[in-house]
């Protein structure tokens, strides 16, 4: 049985070659030749494998065909994403994480976002959040202030 | 030349070099832990120390340092499944998986051994090349290169063990996101949408730490336990020597492994990306059982782990023979020899011929110290995978997001990392291999430019040149072979099953 999001997985490859192709009407010849030379027998391929799944839906006896379509698991035993609500929140998690990061800096916002993180998605106690919390940004402070690394810091002047 | 060979190693043992040896050792253990943080950035930040230090003591720290960055990046790998270099992304499919199903301490060993016999390997390669380097880099030239691209490029379909449709889709996905960036012939902008960011194509680091480290993060969060499925804590040390012993058991793989890194390392614009990647390609198609990997297949840590150790040896050699830099850390090591006052060339091979041979020997002991400094640090780091999830995940974030910054130091690079993570968990999810959307992205830009020097410099004449058309027929057979394995497999799939041996390399 051929997955949707499999279908949707290759339905967006397909749309973003589309566009690849598309876009080099007007470039230089030199310029066009390697992104053509790639888009074109990549639209060809996913054409192949859309073919191969209407195939397969169509005559599910021929397993070879399905075999093709459907790929192989990297881990078999995984079972990927057995809660998929929970790898949600955690997705729109590391989101808010980065927005977090962006407006206030990593050194206020990476031991913020790995308190809250620690203390309501984790369930943790407040003691081990905070304990954690105040490693990260020790980490940090090594990291920015003896080594010099440009960390970005957001839009708040902070005092430290 | 034997002379100079133990004088470097004399050199490379006298205590006021040993010292800063160590040193250096240290920085890159831990840099190479952090994703992203790998030896470009950590010899870019300790470059300005190095001044006040003699050239022995200078390079005994930035090589040492810079040897030991791939051995700990394949760490990260296999703990928590987040590559600690973009050159250790090949060790998450096979190590990580291995340490969820609570053999963290084989697949350490193996990682540590194979990383060590790799880099003597590679050091050993550096020293028996320096007589003959001159006439061996100087017959490629861009076709040459370009043919070479061409070989990696065909690895693509090797590493989708499922369905090679799916790997070859993937992999021209990669060669069609490097397309990104401005057109290195005419400066054209290519798919930037205006972005400046972008003008500089897609990096490698973001890219393998989201399409990697992202599903393999979500995959934690949703799971909510430890990273090792195992609830006891694993036999470490048992482990450990069982991991070393399949590097001798599989000697022959990792011997040919550190050879084909090597020899990326000495092209320049190749490197580490490229050698994880096609090493692992040929474990996989040297494999008796391709459908072992990815799943937890011990040839999948030996093979990438041994040339990307051997590579730093092969690296060396066009940097100080000829000034020509085999990757951004040999570019930065250039550096050092201006502050040195040295100029690579002719006379790194007569002149300074034992400093030269320190290098050698300055790869090995890094190499030592690091594995022993694991060996002791190991039960200590194996604890890691019993932590619980939500607290290594804590961590595991930060450091995956200070990695997609630090590369290049842009917020930008933290969204392409959460698009291509994105795009790594639909991946995972619906069985398209990742492996060769990465080797894609890699070699894209690397293809290009040679192709394009190559027609400049000889028309299509090139094409003729004997190296390009050995090189072509290897592609070619190597292509024949996987064809043949893969009707094979396919046979053997609709005949009734036998019970098979344990395969060998």
């Amino acid at each position: 049985m051929i997955k949707v999001g499999d279908l949707l997985t290759a339905a967006f490859l397909l749309g973003c070659s589309a566009f690849a192709a598309l876009q080099t009407i007007g470039w230089p010849a030199r310029t066009r030749v390697f992104p053509l030379a790639i888009s074109l027998p990549l639209i060809i391929m996913l054409v192949a494998y859309f073919a191969l799944v209407a195939w397969a839906t169509l005559a599910p006896q021929r397993e070879g065909v399905a075999a093709i379509v459907r790929g192989q698991p990297e881990d078999e035993a995984k079972g990927w994403l057995p809660d998929l609500p929970r790898g949600i929140v955690f997705g729109a998690w590391i989101a808010a994480y980065t927005g977090v990061l962006w407006f206030a800096g990593f050194m206020v916002g990476a031991p913020v976002m790995t308190f809250l993180f620690l203390r309501f998605f984790g369930k943790d106690s407040w003691l081990a959040s905070a304990g954690l919390s105040a490693g990260v940004w020790a980490f940090l402070y090594v990291l920015l202030r003896v080594l010099r690394l440009p960390l970005h810091q957001g839009f708040i002047n902070w005092p430290f | 030349m034997l002379e100079a060979f133990f004088e470097g190693l004399l050199v490379t043992l006298a205590w006021q070099n040993l010292q800063f040896l160590i040193i250096g050792v240290a920085i890159g253990f831990v840099v190479g832990v952090i994703p992203g943080l790998g030896g470009p950035v950590a010899i870019a930040l300790m470059l300005p120390f190095t001044f006040d230090m003699g050239p022995e003591a200078a390079f005994a720290f930035l090589l040492g340092m810079l040897a030991v960055t791939a051995t700990t990046g394949e760490l990260t790998s296999i703990l928590f499944g987040v590559p600690g270099e973009a050159t250790a992304a090949a060790l998450v499919l096979d190590g990580h998986a291995m340490a969820k199903n609570g053999e963290v301490g084989r697949a350490v060993g193996a990682s540590l051994m194979s990383s060590l016999v790799g880099a003597w390997l590679g050091a050993m390669f550096l020293a028996m090349a320096i007589p003959v380097v001159r006439p061996l880099v100087l017959s490629f030239g861009s076709p040459e290169f370009f043919m070479l691209t061409v070989l990696g490029i065909t690895f693509v379909a090797i590493l989708g063990t499922g369905s090679m449709l799916k790997a070859l889709i993937a992999g021209a996905f990669g060669l069609l996101i490097a397309m990104i960036g401005l057109d290195p012939l005419t400066a054209t902008q290519r798919y930037t949408f205006g972005v400046l960011h972008l003008w500089d194509g897609v990096g490698i680091v973001p890219a393998a730490i989201g399409l990697f480290a992202i599903p393999e993060i979500v995959e934690l969060a949703s799971r909510g336990t430890s990273i090792s499925k195992e609830g006891a804590a694993p036999a470490v040390l048992n482990g450990l020597m069982r991991g070393v012993k399949d590097t001798f058991k599989h000697w022959w793989l990792v011997v040919r492994c550190s050879a084909i890194g090597a020899f990326i390392g000495v092209l320049p614009g190749l490197g580490g990306s490229v050698a994880q990647w096609v090493t692992y390609g040929h474990a996989v198609q040297t494999s008796k059982d391709p459908s072992r990997f990815g799943k937890g297949a011990i040839e999948g840590i030996l093979a990438p782990g041994s040339a990307n150790n051997s590579k730093e040896g092969g690296s060396i050699i066009p940097t100080v023979a000829f000034g020509i830099p085999g990757s951004t850390s040999m570019a930065l090591l250039l550096g050092a020899f201006v502050i040195q006052g040295l100029a690579p060339g002719p006379r790194m091979l007569t002149t300074h011929l034992t400093l030269t041979m320190s290098f050698v020997w300055t790869i090995v002991v890094a190499n030592l110290i690091a594995v022993v400094a694991s060996v002791l640090l190991i039960r200590q780091i194996v604890k890691l995978t019993q932590v619980r999830g939500s607290r290594i995940l804590g961590v595991i974030v930060i450091m995956v997001l200070i990695g997609s910054f630090a590369a290049k130091n842009s917020f930008l690079d933290i969204l392409v990392m959460l698009a291509f993570g994105a795009l790594g968990c639909a991946m995972v999810a619906y069985n398209w291999p990742r492996a060769p959307l990465i080797l894609g992205l890699v070699l894209g830009n690397v293809a290009e430019n040679y192709m394009f020097l190559a027609v400049s410099r000889y028309g299509w004449s090139w094409l003729s040149h004997p190296l390009v058309m050995v090189i072509g027929g290897i592609t070619l057979l190597g292509v024949i072979l996987q064809a043949r394995r893969e009707i094979l497999r396919r046979q053997e799939h609709r005949a009734p099953k036998a019970p098979r041996a344990e395969p060998k390399s």
